[in-house]
């Protein structure tokens, strides 16, 4: 199995960073071995690189838990304890709506945000690949190659005008 | 043919719009923006600490002081009696829960509809919302006299095998306030994590602890970015309903009953739209005070201030519209009880709110926003949307307290004279906003750097013809 190795490229603007990735893509490295650190949103069309598509299922399934949950303290509750009144529907569905309405919600918002943090693997105190140029108007390639390509990798960096191409250290953030 | 004009017509030549007078089209180096906006978080002047601790202590005496000595001694001590249940504790309580729609309507209406300018005032606002709704979250506690019974509405078994009363519009009002708390925290945190770590990296020692840990680990990755703008994406989406609903399940707990003045199928509407006008009002004060005061003159121009004015325009007219209409339907109607409610605001003791109300929330704003030089003039914007937020106050006032003087049962009609407690609980809250807002702006990068920086990226300008336009990119 061939070593591998991390090389971080420094770019100022967007274009040479795209063509850069360009450059490594004939190199034969990955796109899920490259990536780029950026202080300011970049969108997958300006770097030229795939987009993640996914379904927000968590978000959703999320939503159906407070729907649930909603279900529960109106309807589940009138059963538990039943208190019948002549005239008087023993369970209501419109009063009940407002509370299932806002249960869901919270469950689909609660959810979106713990969606957010594992998918990103937050919070993560483990030390990271990072350089703090990023909130300089730097944007950052970090590459994951095999170590013989070393050279060429440093090359296609340098010769798309990285600023800085450098071996990073994983630090504590 | 232009000579053929009658002569009252004058040709003047187009203005030209200067690019340096707009924030997105006029950047400067990211380490720059960077450094703007940290260095009033770093440096605190004596008479900020002056501040802190004369706020600190108007809210230790007038809020938790006073709300101590209620309990203390009951709820005998508050002007509230019969007929009149409600009195300033709810209309202040409504009132905090008006301001609160600021953050969600500058925010997250604004950012679904692509609405450019809100990029630099969406932090700023969305605060307001956390902080007035932790302000108005006091006041059920409060007006309950004996706090701790609170539990009464929690869902949980107890000895006598009873739930809470979910048909109830006060159990409503409490779980839509507690989603709309929750959700609104966590949408003030969400855009905040990446200025959070920009923070990070530039603090050293204690500081930089606080924020390593509150910026999660963020490092800017293609994915976080992604994943981050799906969040929001899904936020500003489902806070826009979440807001509605909590200011009309407020109104709902007075539409609900059969009180005169109260029970009106329009209430819904109109305190949302009294809200959404008391909330931008307030963003406007708020932010004139944080622009002068943290020296934000770079962020915050006079193109934003005159962009919120036009909004406070449109809803001052929306709410004038429901304001009329709820109250002409109770003209028409000829009830008996309804008219003496009419005539206890035209002629009666509320009537000086009355007509200071209608001052504040229409006369001023509609005679005067309409004018350019008056949006942006900051002290005399910041007149009139203090002024509004005094109107707004009023109308809360007569509507509760006011309206519960005048019922079906003349024999049971009452007044109103709020109590030192009342108005000191009152006073308190305002302290306290404004305290925990002084706090957060030394710790909570009060404008969104990157969102602003993401705002020039996509701003250019091209020349069609003659003139040279602003042309915005679409980045996503």
């Amino acid at each position: 199995m061939p070593k591998k190795m991390v090389l971080m490229g420094l770019f100022t603007d967007v274009m040479p960073t795209a063509e850069a990735l360009d450059g490594l893509r004939l190199l034969g490295v990955r796109e899920e071995d490259m990536n780029i650190m950026t202080g300011v949103p970049h969108s997958a069309k300006m770097l030229g690189r795939p987009k993640l598509a996914e379904f927000p299922w968590i978000s959703v399934l999320g939503a159906l838990t407070g729907l649930l949950i909603g279900l529960a303290l109106t309807f589940g509750t009138q059963w538990l304890y039943p208190i019948r009144v002549g005239g008087r529907p023993f369970t209501a569905i419109p009063t009940s709506l407002v509370i299932i309405y806002e249960c869901t919600m919270l469950g689909l918002l609660v959810s979106t945000f713990l969606s957010f943090l594992w998918k990103c693997a937050f919070p993560s105190t483990r030390p990271q690949y990072y350089d703090p140029s990023i909130n300089n108007g730097r944007i950052a390639l970090l590459c994951n190659f095999d170590m013989r390509l070393e050279p060429q990798i440093r090359q296609v960096m340098a010769q798309h005008g990285a600023e800085r191409v450098f071996e990073p250290q994983r630090r504590p953030l | 043919m232009l000579a053929d004009l009658p002569k009252a017509h004058k040709l003047v030549w187009p203005h030209e719009d200067d690019p340096k007078e707009r924030l997105l089209l006029d950047p400067i180096p990211q380490d720059e923006m960077n450094s703007r906006m940290l260095k009033p978080m770093l440096k605190a002047s004596p008479g900020y600490w002056l501040t802190v601790a004369i706020l600190a202590t108007v809210v230790a005496v007038c809020l938790f002081g006073y709300w101590f000595y209620m309990v203390r001694w009951g709820m005998g001590i508050a002007g509230i009696r019969r007929p009149v249940g409600w009195g300033m504790f709810i209309a202040t309580f409504v009132f905090w829960i008006g301001i609160s729609h600021s953050g969600t309507f500058v925010s997250a209406i604004l950012r679904v509809f692509n609405v450019e300018y809100r990029r630099p005032i969406t932090r700023a606002s969305e605060l307001m919302t956390t902080f007035s709704l932790a302000c108005a979250g006091l006041f059920p506690f409060i007006h309950l006299g004996r706090a701790w019974t609170v539990y009464f509405m929690i869902p949980m078994p107890n000895q006598r095998q009873l739930w809470t009363n979910f048909q109830s519009p006060l159990a409503w009002d409490l779980i839509a306030i507690t989603t709309y708390l929750i959700g609104s925290t966590l949408y003030v945190y969400l855009p905040m994590i990446p200025d959070l770590a920009m923070t990070r990296d530039r603090m050293t020692g204690w500081r930089r602890t606080i924020y390593k840990f509150l910026s999660l680990g963020w490092r800017g990755l293609e994915y976080e970015w992604h994943y981050l703008h799906v969040a929001i994406k899904i936020f500003a989406f489902a806070i826009i309903p979440v807001m509605f609903s909590v200011h009309t399940i407020v109104s709902w707990d007075f539409a609900m009953s059969t009180q005169v003045g109260w029970h009106s199928s329009i209430f819904g509407p109109y305190f949302v739209t009294g809200a959404i006008f008391s909330g931008v009002s307030a963003v406007i004060s708020v932010l004139l005070v944080v622009r002068k005061t943290m020296g934000l003159g770079y962020f915050l121009r006079q193109e934003h201030f005159d962009a919120l004015a036009k909004l406070v325009l449109v809803f001052s007219l929306a709410w004038t519209y429901f304001f009329f209409n709820d109250y002409l339907v109770e003209w028409y109607g000829g009830e008996w009880v309804g008219h003496q409610l009419l005539t206890l605001q035209a002629r009666g003791p509320v009537a000086p709110l009355w007509y200071a109300m209608l001052f504040f929330n229409i006369a001023v704003p509609v005679l005067t926003l309409w004018n350019k030089r008056v949006r942006r003039s900051p002290i005399a914007l910041f007149l009139i949307t203090i002024g509004i937020n005094i109107g707004m106050y009023l109308e809360r006032y007569i509507i509760i307290p006011g309206f519960l003087q005048r019922n079906r049962l003349p024999f049971d009609w009452g007044a109103y004279n709020p109590q030192p407690v009342e108005l000191s609980i009152a006073i308190g809250t305002l302290a306290f906003f404004s305290l925990l807002y002084l706090l957060a702006s030394k710790v909570v990068p009060l404008i969104p750097v990157w969102e602003v920086l993401e705002g020039q990226l996509s701003h250019t300008r091209r020349r069609i013809g003659k003139t040279v336009v602003t042309s915005v990119a679409e980045l996503e």
